[in-house]
């Protein structure tokens, strides 16, 4: 990728501060949809996303280009992502009839159809790596490749895990009568 | 469903799914934080480390007048009731003193002692 070149030139003239102002737009929406489809919560995965920056700042001149550069921050983000989600889980013990409310909650977000709230019920019921694949496949419309390289799983298990998702997915809405609940 | 209304509905979905307007200005915001926060910490280590230096030398201080204090009580309270004693054992210690065997003795014990307390103060460091 040439902007990933750039940035690693950067780093290696000792311009982290250059580098990284190139490093924030470039990779702002990627880090974002990656801790998104971990977290599956917009403002945390902001957060996340923020924090996940702070942390390359931090790093940035100690990366010695070994892994790619977009790998290594794939690698920061989801360790942040799932040390969150761990946290999370650890501090809010929630009964089965919170988590159906918060489940509903996350259906009705704002100005969402009744489709739309279908329709992300169905991807909420989906399994965690198939929900993950399709969330980065559609957010940003990226290449399976880098669906990939963001999950960090092989492109064939990507591929398998998004092809399941998209098969359950229209399963699901044809039988439920194209998306009328 | 076909296949492409369903491409067409999950990108619909997540088209608006993006951090919120200012994302970089509020990273910036939180390095420019955690930079000063461990300047402003480490100044208040180090003003902690200071005082506690203070108090340290302070102690000791007292303790090495107190000690000198009560020897100097001691010596003058022995000289004060064993006066004709300490004359005596003054005398042969001179005496001994002048004997060369002696000198040389007391010359090598010295400098084995301050060798000694010498190592030990730059090994505690």
């Amino acid at each position: 990728m040439p902007a990933d070149e750039a940035i690693i030139q950067l780093v290696q003239a000792g311009r982290a501060q250059e580098a990284f102002e190139r490093l924030v737009p470039a990779y702002r929406r990627r880090v974002f949809g990656l801790a998104f489809s971990i977290l599956r919560d917009r403002a945390a995965a902001e957060d996340l996303a923020q924090e996940v920056f702070v942390k390359l700042w931090q790093a940035l001149p100690r990366y010695d280009g070994r892994a790619q550069l977009s790998t290594w921050i794939y690698a920061i983000t989801r360790n942040a992502a799932v040390s969150a989600l761990r946290s999370r889980r650890r501090t809010v013990s929630l009964s089965d009839a919170e988590v159906q409310a918060e489940v509903e909650g996350i259906a009705r977000e704002p100005a969402a159809s009744p489709d739309d709230a279908a329709l992300r019920r169905r991807i909420e019921a989906l399994p965690e790596k198939q929900r993950q694949a399709v969330t980065l496949y559609y957010l940003d419309e990226r290449p399976v490749d880098e669906v990939a390289a963001m999950m960090g799983i092989p492109v064939n298990t990507a591929k398998t895990h998004l092809h399941r998702a998209r098969a359950s997915l229209a399963a699901a809405l044809g039988a439920a009568g194209e998306v009328t609940e | 469903m076909s296949e492409r209304d369903l491409d067409a509905r999950l990108r619909a979905l997540f088209a608006d799914a993006d951090t919120g307007p200012g994302f970089e200005a509020q990273v910036m915001a939180r390095i420019a934080a955690r930079h000063t926060a461990p300047d402003a910490k480490m100044l208040l280590l180090a003003e902690r480390h200071r005082e506690a230096t203070r108090q340290r030398l302070r102690r000791e201080a007292w303790m090495n007048v107190g000690t000198a204090a009560g020897i100097g009580t001691a010596l003058i309270a022995l000289v004060w009731r064993e006066g004709p004693a300490v004359a005596r054992w003054v005398e042969q210690g001179l005496a001994a003193a002048s004997d060369v065997g002696s000198l040389g003795t007391f010359a090598f014990v010295s400098l084995a002692i301050g060798t000694w307390v010498a190592l030990q103060r730059l090994m505690t460091r």
